[in-house]
């Protein structure tokens, strides 16, 4: 036992047999990486994860492989058949037949390739539009700020569904034969040229009071460029509010889709979707008859939200620094 | 008459506002008034005007309706759609029916006490024809001399050289052409009298007088009068001396943005009658214990127009077949069963069941029959000819009620059928699906319909088959049926009837428009409504209902 | 802080010219002659026509024309009329009333609700009452909203009788309930879900545990550290959500007859009508430009953070 001098650390094992260099380096490129990584962690764990990626997946193979799930391609010949309307459940059919003798569980299992495309293509333009200029606007500032808060200014301030009718009325009218994709990019680009700015104003909001925060300061005053801070910092904290944003978005827009159809100017109706299955269904709420019509697509339409929502939750959780440490 | 709109607009297009105040049967004025009932005031199903309520002006039912029951016309319509005279003592043509002397009856008065003369009507009809005033229903004075193809002043004139004054009670109308029906134009309410405080020092027509004109009708506006956006207030004009006695204590027109709403406010009340069914409620209307429910056979004909110019539906062999085969695939009866509830009626040939000369036995009417195996066989007939390619697309206009789910049955079973590649395809309004139809730059088939506008089968033919005829949407042209058309206009009696079907028989044969199905006139009441009784234009005489 | 809200109304004036002219020019690509849409197809001879193209400047060169109905909407020209000849300012001082407290009382429902069970929700979260309103707040979410409409007009309003199913031209506050109700639906999912994502972030904050740590009362530190700043992006959203619920009164006008400014929009665009169309969408802007200066003053007072100079 050698002697012990004042300021001695005696109990501490010498510096090369310990790990401590390797957790204390700070590995400035790898710090995103490991982030993700990290959040990759926390969503295994996540029961919510796996019940959203479970929904999400489902309708994944629904979208691409419709006949998987009904022997019914309900745009075949004889597909709708007026002898058929609203016949009860039968071998094949498990939920009968609608007003116009289409088979609901085949239209709903097809439907869904309309309504998604519409609702995510809709979403992630509206996201990429929001998040850029949002992040710009919130952590340049000045002049930046102004412009681009202007003109979000002036396409939010136009109401999401009047713009859509402008939009498309006006569209329609210019190109009136499109196909698939054709009809579903016009919903697509009405809805995002006119929903960006929702994002941006939340992007932005987040920027402000992520910049302000006292880990940014110390970030800046360890040297960090204001990019690197905006990506590194910045970014990933305001995410998460984006993430649950675009996730209610996903839902809205696949309602909008429903509600234009509801008003004549969704997708064409030879198009088989949700929102124009919905929009038929309506004249039967009224009456209270057959309303398995309007339960059969609206319980899909639902648990596609669902499915889309818990994702975003759980990535929200997973990806929150915030909530990482408690 | 176009169908127009919505259903709520049937009747409406070309004699817009025209949609009548009628007499029940026999000029039933003697209201000796003894049911304690009688000051009830009803309120009846409406839309917010959209013009000023001057009779030149308003050309939608909205604003015609309430006109219709403020100011009385030279000639009344009855229930069935013949004329009384109103205003008129008498009206008398000359030999040739170019000529028309109308004499006035004595002691008819506006509502602010001013007589009505030859002037209130001659000066009402020159500010509608003066294109200066940009009267939208000038066009009803086209057939008379004086004003162009249009129904202007000719050479933007100050007046019709074709109208003259001979004394306060009496006034002529020379006509370009001979006409021997034309006093039965002249109830229609462009041809309301004005009285003469409605003009401005220049001759204008003032705001004032169009947000609350003074008429000589059977009602006249309460002091609320015109509620912009919410509803009109009618009480019965105590002067008034036509045939359509108020037999109520007045009406109040409330407005609605949808007949759904309105339904739900005849169900719970608040609405004492809605002269149509919304398709939402056409499967319960008639079990629904909380209305009284109508239902009969109407004066509307509906049909869908393949226009020549469309590649493989040319006026030729292989186009007649094809028409004749999408023709045969259509099965009517299960679309206006299933689809509408049977409130309309499958046809039979291009008239209306409720016209006298009507028969369902044109021959040739068999190729308006469901047959799925002769309309393959004529379909793989043409494609020798011309091997068919392409969609078939129905265009119809998304505000008209049930139009969406017919479009869809029918594209339904042509594809079922036939085999082909066929869908609806929706314009979202009445405007604009008759815009493209009226440039002729529709590619596809369309919706088209028609309600005449006096009860003739021959209105419901000349007008749109004949060639170059104003409403000829397709474009047809055929010198034989023109030629039965002028024959049996002149003829009378069963000769007439015998040369119409007979214009028919040619008409099944080409099939310019394919026959659908006539519409029933539909409505719902509250149930303690009484004396509803539809007119031959499918409105309900509003003077007649009581309570 | 006076001369923030002046600078904000100064840049209101391009948000107005920019959405005006956009949605200007939109109506504008639409084909086809309005004329011909006012006389209803049926024959217009070409003097009518011509004066009355004159007359709505369609002849002009379309900016041209935009600077008109500026000039006309500026001066509150009370000559300014639509397509069919009635004074545009009338018919929208007669729709703004009926709409606007079909909105404020929407407004109130969706932040009285929304925040109330968002709170609940997010304080406790992953309990019972949470995942309650999370499957509440989904399936309200993902029907639509004229479903929604239907069903209740038909239960309250026919079935049951409690509310007026319509509203019509006579309106009161009573009758307007259940639109507004309908109306909120979608917003009160939308707020409860983002006040509990932020309530449930804020808890987990740094000087939220400070202020447990120097011993605050719960009650006081939900109240001044937890609730106060996670109401910031909630009052965002429904503070910007004003324009979007006038304009969600389209379909839910419809469905209750409300006499209001979604009906005047959605009848004015079917009808080509420019210049009301125009006009509702400028009223509806500068609804949403004075509630997004009310929200960002809001900011200011509930972040001490954010201060405007």
């Amino acid at each position: 036992m050698s002697e012990t001098r004042p300021g001695q650390e005696r109990f501490v094992a010498p510096l090369d047999e310990t790990p401590l260099r390797a957790i204390d380096a700070v590995d400035v490129d790898a710090v995103p990486e490991s982030q993700w990584r990290e959040a990759w962690k926390r969503l295994r764990r996540s029961p919510l994860f796996w019940l959203s990626s479970v929904i999400i997946l489902v309708l994944a193979v629904m979208v691409a492989f419709p006949g998987l799930f009904t022997d019914v391609d309900p745009y075949a010949r004889n597909a709708n058949n007026l002898s058929n309307q609203f016949a009860p459940p039968s071998e094949g059919h498990p939920f009968g037949y609608n007003f116009q003798g289409g088979d609901i569980w085949a239209r709903t299992v097809y439907g869904a390739r309309a309504s998604v495309a519409v609702g995510v293509l809709a979403t992630i333009a509206t996201v990429l539009l929001g998040m850029i200029s949002g992040a710009v606007a919130g952590f340049y500032g000045g002049i930046t700020d102004t412009l681009v808060s202007r003109l979000s200014d002036i396409f939010f301030s136009i109401p999401l569904l009047l713009a859509c009718i402008v939009v498309i009325s006006v569209i329609n009218n210019i190109f009136p034969n499109r196909g698939f994709w054709g009809s579903v990019s016009v919903v697509v680009l009405a809805l995002a040229v006119f929903a960006w700015p929702q994002i941006t104003r939340q992007m932005r909001g987040a920027v402000l009071e992520v910049k302000n925060l006292e880990f940014v300061d110390a970030a800046t005053a360890i040297g960090a460029s204001k990019l690197t801070n905006l990506r590194r910092h910045i970014v990933p904290n305001a995410l998460s509010p984006v993430i649950v944003s675009a996730t209610i978005m996903l839902g809205v827009f696949i309602v909008s889709e429903s509600a234009l159809s509801f008003l004549g100017l969704g997708l064409p109706q030879n198009i088989v979707s949700w929102g124009n299955d919905l929009s038929d269904a309506q004249t039967l709420v009224r009456s209270g008859q057959h309303l398995v019509v309007m339960w059969v697509p609206a319980t899909a339409l639902a648990v596609t939200v669902l499915g889309f929502v818990l994702l975003g939750e759980a990535v929200r959780e997973a990806l929150d620094p915030k909530a990482r440490k408690s | 008459m176009r169908l127009s709109r919505r259903t709520r607009l049937a009747g409406v297009a070309l004699i817009a506002a025209g949609s009548l105040t009628l007499a029940a049967c026999g000029g039933g004025s003697d209201s000796d008034g003894g049911s304690a009932s009688s000051d009830a005031i009803i309120s009846v199903y409406g839309t917010n005007p959209q013009n000023p309520l001057i009779p030149t002006a308003t050309n939608e039912v909205g604003g015609g309706d309430p006109l219709d029951n403020l100011f009385s016309g030279l000639v009344a319509y009855n229930t069935d759609g013949s004329v009384t005279n109103e205003v008129a003592e008498s009206i008398e043509g000359n030999e040739d029916s170019t000529v028309w002397t109308v004499k006035l009856k004595d002691g008819q008065k506006f509502t602010d006490g001013s007589d009505v003369t030859s002037d209130s009507f001659v000066k009402a009809w020159n500010y509608g024809a003066n294109p200066a005033n940009k009267q939208l229903n000038n066009y009803f004075f086209y057939p008379i001399k004086g004003t162009d193809d249009v129904g202007n002043t000719e050479k933007g004139a100050d007046t019709v050289s074709g109208l003259k004054v001979v004394d306060d009670k009496t006034f002529t109308i020379t006509l370009k052409e001979s006409e021997s029906d034309f006093p039965l134009r002249l109830g229609y309410s462009a041809y309301f009298p004005v009285p003469d405080v409605a003009y401005d020092e220049s001759g204008k027509i003032t705001k004032e007088y169009g947000d609350a004109p003074i008429g000589n009708g059977p009602y006249k506006l309460t002091k609320s009068g015109w509620e912009k956006n919410k509803q009109i207030s009618l009480e019965p004009n105590p002067d008034y001396t036509g045939v359509h006695k108020p037999k109520n204590g007045g009406l109040v027109f409330k407005f609605y943005n949808s007949t759904d709403a309105a339904y739900t406010d005849v169900q719970s009340g608040n609405l004492d009658v809605l002269d149509q069914v919304p398709p939402s409620a056409l499967t319960t209307f008639e079990s629904d214990s909380g209305v009284k429910a109508y239902n009969e056979p109407g004066s509307s004909f509906s049909s869908f127009t393949i226009p020549e110019r469309l590649a493989h539906f040319g006026n030729d062999e292989e186009g007649k077949l094809r028409r004749a085969a999408i023709s045969m695939a259509i099965n009517r009866p299960e679309i206006t069963e299933k689809i509408f509830n049977n409130a309309r009626t499958p046809a039979s040939d291009f008239t209306s069941p409720v016209l006298d000369g009507w028969t369902d036995e044109v021959p040739g009417n068999e190729v308006l029959t469901f047959n799925a195996e002769e309309a393959k066989a004529k379909w793989a007939e043409a494609d020798k000819i011309d091997k068919w390619s392409g969609k078939f697309e129905l265009a119809y206009n998304n505000d008209g009620a049930g139009n969406k789910e017919f479009s869809e049955a029918m594209a339904n079973q042509i594809k079922n059928t036939l085999g082909i590649d066929a869908a609806p395809k929706a314009y979202p309004t009445f405007d604009e699906l008759r815009t493209v139809v009226t440039d002729r730059s529709i590619k596809t088939p369309f919706r088209t319909g028609w309600q005449a506008d006096y009860p003739s089968m021959l209105n419901y033919l000349g007008p749109i088959y004949a060639t170059g005829a104003g409403s000829n949407d397709g474009d047809y042209s055929n010198k034989d049926f023109d030629k039965l058309i002028q024959q049996a206009a002149a003829a009378k009696g069963d000769d007439r009837y015998k040369l119409i079907t007979e214009a028919q028989t040619l008409l099944l044969t080409d099939l310019p428009a394919i026959p659908l199905w006539y519409q029933n006139a539909t409505a719902v009441t509250t149930t303690d409504l009484k004396d509803f009784v539809f007119n031959w234009k499918q409105k309900p005489d509003y003077y007649a209902l009581t309570k | 802080m006076w001369w923030y809200v002046a600078k904000r109304l100064l840049q209101t004036i391009p948000v107005f010219l920019g959405a005006t002219l956009i949605i200007f020019l939109l109506t504008k690509l639409r084909p086809g002659d309005p004329i011909v849409a006012l006389a209803g197809n049926k024959p217009i001879s070409d003097e009518v026509r011509q004066a009355l193209r004159d007359q709505y400047h369609l002849n002009d060169f379309v900016l041209v024309q935009w600077l008109y109905f500026l000039k006309d909407v500026v001066t509150f020209n009370p000559d300014f009329v639509g397509l069919d000849g009635q004074p545009v300012f009338q018919k929208i001082s007669n729709a703004l009333p009926v709409t606007a407290t079909l909105a404020l009382m929407a407004l109130a429902m969706d932040a009285v609700i929304g925040i109330v069970v968002g709170t609940i929700a997010g304080l406790r979260r992953n309990g019972w009452f949470d995942s309650i309103t999370l499957v509440l707040s989904l399936v309200l979410l993902s029907v639509p909203i004229f479903v929604v409409g239907f069903v209740l007009q038909f239960l309250f309003g026919v079935k049951f009788g409690i509310f007026s199913p319509t509203v019509g031209g006579d309106w009161s506050v009573g009758d307007l309930i259940l639109p507004a109700f309908v109306l909120a639906i979608a917003n009160i999912a939308t707020t409860t879900r983002l006040t509990r994502t932020s309530v449930a972030n804020n808890l987990t904050a740094d000087h939220v545990r400070t202020a447990r740590a120097k011993g605050l009362s719960e009650s006081l530190v939900i109240r001044n550290h937890v609730l106060r700043n996670s109401l910031v992006p909630v009052v965002t959203y429904i503070g910007i959500n004003l324009g979007s619920l006038m304009a969600g009164a389209i379909i839910t006008e419809g469905i209750f007859n409300v006499q209001g400014i979604g009906n005047l929009a959605f009848q004015a665009v079917n009808r080509g009508d420019t210049p009301l169309t125009v006009s509702v969408v400028a009223v509806m802007v500068m609804i949403y430009v004075f509630m997004s200066l009310i929200v960002d003053l809001l900011y200011a007072v509930l972040d001490p953070r954010i201060r405007y100079v």
